[in-house]
């Protein structure tokens, strides 16, 4: 077993690869195709946490994908890592069953291999200790979640020429965010003759020290920003975000909010706080300063929609705008608060896309103005999406009551006095259009002529329910009692503003 | 048994036999009421049982870790505040929870009805005996979601949204300033442990002296002015009154309303003393004081009459709070402390009439009420009782603290000496008059004058004794605190008052104490009362036609402007943040990344373009030329089909670069790349019309030329510094590879090592990418077949 437990880590990726190559070839056979896919996604729930405690016990765990040590390609998995991807193999889970019910039968074929390469794309860029191959992985990531986005739900509420023009923008931005990463990696082994992030850190620090460090290094650094914002989803890269989040099928849309653009926050803080780590000073303030307008734009957007699912992306632009303030705060107890707010932030929002698709399904539309009184006819949906609203808002009991506290105790022990005030002053918003989009869909009366329950297939299935109580008692559990994530969050932040550690595992290893 | 689980069991009991109500309901049917009355009696004899522990201003603190790595235990602190506090939330819990028997139908859904009054309930109580800050705010914010779902008991009425989503709104932002108040206070101070502040001097005096002692007290200030109305934020108390009227009484005039006024007093030692700390509590106070006794006089829902009320005697309390001098922390406390128990014990008699007279008659419109005193003279002698009390009457308990209102506003006056000598009194008496006023009023137009001969239903009498008790027993303990003060002073008012000033205080609360200043005020209060009254309609109609005149000199007019407006002003916003094509956004990309390129740039470029070294042969600036012009074409070209060839020309271009630059393998791999995405490109725009729709002005393409123009020289300086080779001392990796190919991967070429073995793992990626693609077009057309 002591050889099954080194590879944990490729088996994260490998494992989602093959059963993506299977399932392609298993398109007839729709039972064996699901079976083997919730199985695959099942054993990554339990080999991401298997990882997560072999870390937490016995340090950053280094994997060389062919032995060639920092000349080959090296997956690296460190508390950021390892509890990252605990998280999105979780929601994914979660978002698979969900799927199985809520995805129209005929798209579910070519579904099963999209999302399993979506899975090895999330692991094999939070893994990776490559700064080309975490290039690679993005690509993966991109395609995978085009190709999730046009899949079809059951009912057919969003139109597919809605997804097509959604998914067109999205691949035209990101594939722009490709180019400039490309661009930047490039010049970056141009400068330092490698790819290794622990090599480049290394490199770049002693270069630093002695005064060679060349100014167009800040440039790159400049560029990631925007490689990363952009896939973050922060202002003024955001554009793509509110189209395709909500066109996507429900359980996607999860995915999308809840994991993919912490994709974004996961490079912000490998790059910023790893590889360009000596010069991270003179790019906080820009993020600083990006956060504020995300959160702010984020926020005032969410407030005029009428459109659940277009208000819930809006919403995750504001909040990630919260995490990256976080992280331009740049403390440890701020890039802790960031952690705990990505955490909140992904639950709690994975949950309100999966009730989202529940509650339109049930209400036969998207605009809540047409919806009203619904506690009565779905009081399930209604506690649900109140669970979440309650945490998206930062109330106590909920999750991201903890994340605000946190991150707000960060900033004010940083002296950031005008940010928090603002950032306050949104989270009012907030909370205002969370609890708006609550009343107007469960309580007054319906507005519309139609009856509830035409559309209401999902309502019984456990396949819905079940990973909606789930994420719902996350919600609960992660602000009644959140020491072993805030702890965990310390740690993290901990490792990341001392990578000596990181730096020592990949470099130290013997090469042939 | 341990204080400490006590007081836990009285804070957690009704969260989890909350949970139990709907199965007992299953049980019992519409006595789950009882169920829930018992609960809160449990919590009441809980509680009760701590008082000798406080009774000489000692005080108990226990905990247990909760969330150590932010310094947050789960903690208790029991004093007299707590208890006082403790006492009147489980005890009016009791009555109310008895009365909502008689009062809710049975056809209403008492489970969820019950099962919020419990919740609130718990919320309250953890809320008083929380020891540090962050537990309190966790219990004040549910305190703000039961009250929510209260006021929003029927939930399909949009006056009921309306008042639910104000208060909710109002109250629980508010706690959001509160908690970054108390996050400042534990950055100077290093604890949320309320205790330890409190008794620590230096501490105190620390946070005196700090630069954000104005903004920690602001901050916690906006918390319980929002929660206990007073200023701008008490427009939520009046829609409040949406929720069945038990609720109004306990929640939004005997307790939760009152949750700013114990944080006021808990936080009183820590800043109390200061100009500051009076300028803003009492400051507000007596201005919502007079505005909202005077606004009383329009309303003509009992109810809404009583919430105005509610609001103005919420200020005399804050107002005593506030007062306090340098040299006497504590001018105020001991009047405040009693009238905030006398003002639970009236006011929701009161709401407890209210109650019966809406279930009796069907109304609470007062100017379709009066005469009723005949019809039923049990609910007119406890609405008499009650509502003199309010108006400061002898032999009652209000007469008693509003006494000590008036003293306390005499000394107060005289600490801080002319022209507020008179001042502060003379509007401390202006107070008295209105609320002496408007409660003459409550009695006389519901139970005095003649009976209205149409509206009211024919036979109105006394309700059942499941309503009339428990405010009956409300009346008894009016008349027993004014006769027998002592037993509240003693018990509850010195302990509350000693745990306030941290020293022990005594009382000596008489009905007859000589022919003083206080006396005199109260003598002027009546004379002027009587008068207001007389004038009372005409002073109502006034207002009324202020307002319909100026009808946005009103602070429920900005909020509904900004709550109301807020979707469309917004939607504005979005949608000119949003317009939608695409083009935009990539403008936007592209302009973050030149503005942000031209940061270092400008700021640190010395030389930025090293010395270039242009070796370049002919025939590769012919290559380069060409690829210029396809470039160009490909972006500037009017019809797809030509545009798509234009770029597949580029991409042949750049692989001919490869052969040039000795990379066979490369360009061959470059060559089919491209000719694959060209054919795929070529079948995609078959079926679509051969123009692009766009019409481009001549200024949109200044604009999208100068961008281009920008970004390509933007890469451009970027590659040519990055290609100036590795910064010494460091080289690149290809020795390795190099040295490598052959022994360890067993491979002649490179490049092909590096692709299958080295990185082969990228290999794999890209490989994926590729499946993606095809999968990615095979669902298109798979969708495309499906949609049409």
């Amino acid at each position: 077993m002591s050889s099954l437990n080194h590879h944990y880590p490729i088996l994260l990726i490998a494992i989602p690869i093959l059963v993506a190559a299977l399932t392609i070839m298993l398109r007839s056979r729709p039972k064996l195709q699901t079976g083997l896919s919730v199985l695959a996604s099942f054993s990554v729930v339990l080999i991401s946490s298997l990882l997560l405690m072999k870390v937490w016990n016995s340090g950053i765990q280094v994997y060389e994908v062919g032995e060639w040590g920092k000349y080959g390609i090296i997956l690296v998995a460190d508390l950021l890592s390892a509890s990252i991807v605990v998280l999105s193999s979780g929601v994914s889970f979660l978002s698979l069953i969900y799927s199985l019910d809520y995805i129209k039968k005929r798209s579910l074929s070519t579904y099963h291999p999209l999302f399993n390469l979506l899975v090895a794309g999330l692991h094999g860029s939070f893994l990776t200790g490559d700064i080309f191959n975490l290039f690679v992985f993005f690509e993966v990531l991109l395609l995978s979640s085009c190709g999730l986005v046009v899949a079809l739900e059951k009912d057919g509420i969003t139109k597919s020429s809605d997804k097509l023009e959604a998914t067109f923008k999205y691949l035209i931005l990101n594939i722009l965010g490709a180019a400039l990463m490309l661009i930047a990696v490039a010049s970056l082994y141009a400068t330092t003759g490698t790819l290794n992030m622990a090599d480049i850190s290394v490199k770049l620090s002693a270069m630093q020290a002695a005064g060679t460090l060349p100014w167009h290094v800040f440039a790159i650094g400049l560029l990631f920003i925007v490689v990363f914002g952009n896939k973050a989803a922060i202002f003024p890269l955001h554009y793509w975000l509110p189209d395709v989040h909500p066109t996507a099928p429900s359980p996607i849309s999860a995915m999308l909010s809840g994991v993919l653009i912490k994709v974004g926050v996961y490079g912000m803080l490998r790059i910023f706080f790893f590889v360009f780590r000596d010069v991270l000073g003179m790019f906080q303030p820009i993020i600083i300063i990006l956060a504020l307008f995300t959160i702010g734009i984020g926020a005032a957007s969410a407030v005029a929609q009428t459109d659940v699912k277009r208000l819930l992306a809006y919403s995750s632009v504001s909040q990630i705008g919260y995490v990256f303030l976080g992280i331009g705060f740049g403390s440890l107890g701020a890039i802790a608060a960031s952690l705990v707010y990505m955490f909140n932030h992904a639950i709690a929002k994975s949950l309100l896309f999966l009730t989202s698709g529940g509650i339109i399904h049930h209400a036969g539309t998207r605009d809540m103005n047409k919806m009203g009184g619904m506690v009565n006819s779905s009081p399930f949906m209604a506690v649900a999406f109140l669970i979440g609203a309650m945490s998206i808002a930062g109330l106590p009991p909920m999750g991201g009551f903890i994340s605000k506290f946190v991150l707000f105790d960060a900033g004010i022990i940083g002296k950031y006095y005008t940010e928090i005030a603002i950032a306050l002053l949104f989270a009012i918003f907030s909370m205002f259009y969370m609890f708006r989009a609550w009343l107007l869909m469960f309580w007054g009366e319906k507005r519309d002529v139609k009856a509830y329950g035409e559309y209401s297939e999902h309502g019984s299935s456990p396949l819905v329910y079940l990973p909606i109580v789930f994420l719902a008692f996350m919600v609960l559990a992660l602000g009644v009692y959140s020491e072993p994530l805030l702890s965990l969050a310390q740690a993290t932040a901990a490792q990341i503003l001392d990578p000596q550690a990181y730096i020592e595992a990949v470099l130290t290893r013997v090469v042939r | 048994m341990d204080p400490f689980i006590s007081i836990t069991l009285a804070v957690f009991l009704p969260f989890l036999l909350a949970a139990a109500v709907p199965a007992v309901e299953k049980l019992i049917k519409h006595k789950v009421g009882w169920f829930a009355s018992f609960v809160a009696l449990v919590s009441f004899l809980l509680v009760v049982s701590l008082i000798p522990l406080v009774m000489h201003g000692e005080h108990f603190q226990a905990s247990v870790e909760w969330i150590p790595s932010v310094g947050v235990e789960y903690s208790i602190y029991v004093d007299g505040l707590s208890i006082l506090f403790g006492i009147i939330i489980t005890g009016i819990g009791i009555i109310i929870m008895s009365y909502s028997n008689g009062y809710m139908g049975h056809k209403e859904d008492l489970p969820r009805y019950y099962q919020w009054l419990l919740l609130f309930m718990g919320s309250m109580l953890g809320m008083v005996f929380a020891a540090n800050t962050i537990m309190l705010f966790i219990f004040w914010e549910l305190t703000s979601i039961t009250s929510f779902m209260l006021i929003g008991y029927w939930r399909n009425r949009p006056e009921s949204v309306y008042g639910a989503t104000k208060s909710l709104l109002v109250t629980a932002a508010g706690g959001l300033f509160m908690l970054a108040g108390f996050i400042v206070l534990r950055s100077i101070t290093g604890t949320f442990d309320i205790p330890t502040i409190l008794q620590n001097e230096m501490l105190i005096q620390a946070v005196r002296g700090h630069e954000l002692f104005l903004a920690a007290l602001i901050l916690i200030f906006i918390g319980a002015a929002s929660k206990s109305a007073q200023g701008p934020f008490y427009i939520w108390l009046p829609n409040a009154m949406e929720a069945p009227t038990p609720v109004s009484a306990f929640l939004h005039s005997a307790t939760m309303v009152k949750a700013g006024i114990y944080l006021v007093a808990r936080v009183h030692p820590i800043f109390s003393g200061t100009d500051a700390w009076f300028i803003l509590i009492s400051g507000t106070g007596i201005i919502t004081m007079l505005v909202a006794g005077f606004l009383a006089f329009r309303q003509i829902d009992i109810k809404a009459l009583l919430a105005y009320s509610t609001v103005s005697q919420l200020a005399y309390i804050m107002t005593m709070y506030g007062y306090a001098t340098y040299q006497e922390p504590g001018i105020g406390v001991a009047a405040a402390t009693f009238h905030l128990l006398n003002h639970a014990t009236f006011k929701a008699c009161l709401f407890l009439v209210a109650g019966i007279v809406a279930h009796e008659a069907a109304t609470r419109d007062i100017t379709r009420l009066g005469g009723l005193r005949h019809e039923m003279p049990i609910t007119f002698i406890i609405a008499t009782i009650g509502a003199l009390s309010m108006a400061g009457v002898p032999p009652l308990n209000g007469f008693l603290s509003k006494e000590m209102f008036y003293e306390s506003s005499l000394e107060m006056g005289h600490a801080l000496g002319s022209p507020f000598t008179f001042i502060i009194p003379a509007l401390a008496v202006a107070g008295g008059v209105f609320t002496f006023a408007y409660s003459i009023k409550f009695i006389a137009a519901i139970f005095l004058g003649k009976r209205p001969e149409k509206g009211l239903p024919s036979h109105i009498h006394d309700p059942s004794f499941v309503m009339i008790i428990p405010a009956a027993f409300l009346a008894g303990l009016i008349i027993l605190f004014g006769l027998v003060p002592s037993i509240a002073v003693q018990n509850l008012v010195e302990p509350t008052a000693s745990s306030i000033m941290m020293e022990t205080q005594h009382l000596h609360v008489k009905l007859w104490h000589g022919l003083t200043g206080s006396l005199v005020m109260t003598l002027i209060t009546f004379l002027l009362g009587i008068a207001v009254y007389t004038r009372y309609d005409s002073i109502a109609k006034w207002q009324n036609s202020f307002n319909r005149k100026y009808p946005f000199i009103s602070i429920n007019y900005i909020y509904d402007g900004l709550v109301n407006n807020a979707k469309d002003t917004l939607k504005g916003f979005s949608s000119f943040m949003q317009p939608g094509p695409v083009r935009r956004y990539v403008l936007a990309l592209l302009f973050l990344t030149i503005v942000l390129f031209a940061v270092p740039f400008l700021k640190l470029s010395a030389g930025f373009i090293p010395t270039l070294n242009f070796d370049v042969a002919p025939y590769e600036l012919l290559v380069f030329f060409f690829m210029i012009i396809a470039a160009l074409g490909a972006a500037m070209l009017p019809k797809y089909l030509p545009a798509v060839i234009s770029l597949s020309a580029l991409g042949y271009l750049v692989g001919l670069l490869f052969i040039y630059l000795s990379a066979p393998d490369l360009a061959l791999t470059q060559v089919l790349v491209e000719t694959l995405s060209t054919i795929i490109f070529l079948l995609a725009i078959v079926r679509i019309p051969q123009t692009f729709k766009e019409r481009i002005t001549p200024s949109l393409f200044m604009r999208d030329a100068l961008i281009a123009v920008s970004v390509a020289s933007m890469v451009f300086i970027l590659l040519i510094n990055a290609t100036q080779g590795i910064i010494p001392p460091f080289e690149s990796l290809s020795y390795y590879f190099i040295e490598k190919t052959l022994p360890l991967a067993g491979g002649h070429n490179i490049v092909n090592v590096v692709i299958v073995d080295f990185r082969g793992y990228d290999t794999l990626g890209e490989i994926s990418v590729m499946c993606l693609a095809a999968l990615g077009v095979y669902n298109l057309i798979h969708s495309r077949g499906e949609s049409e």
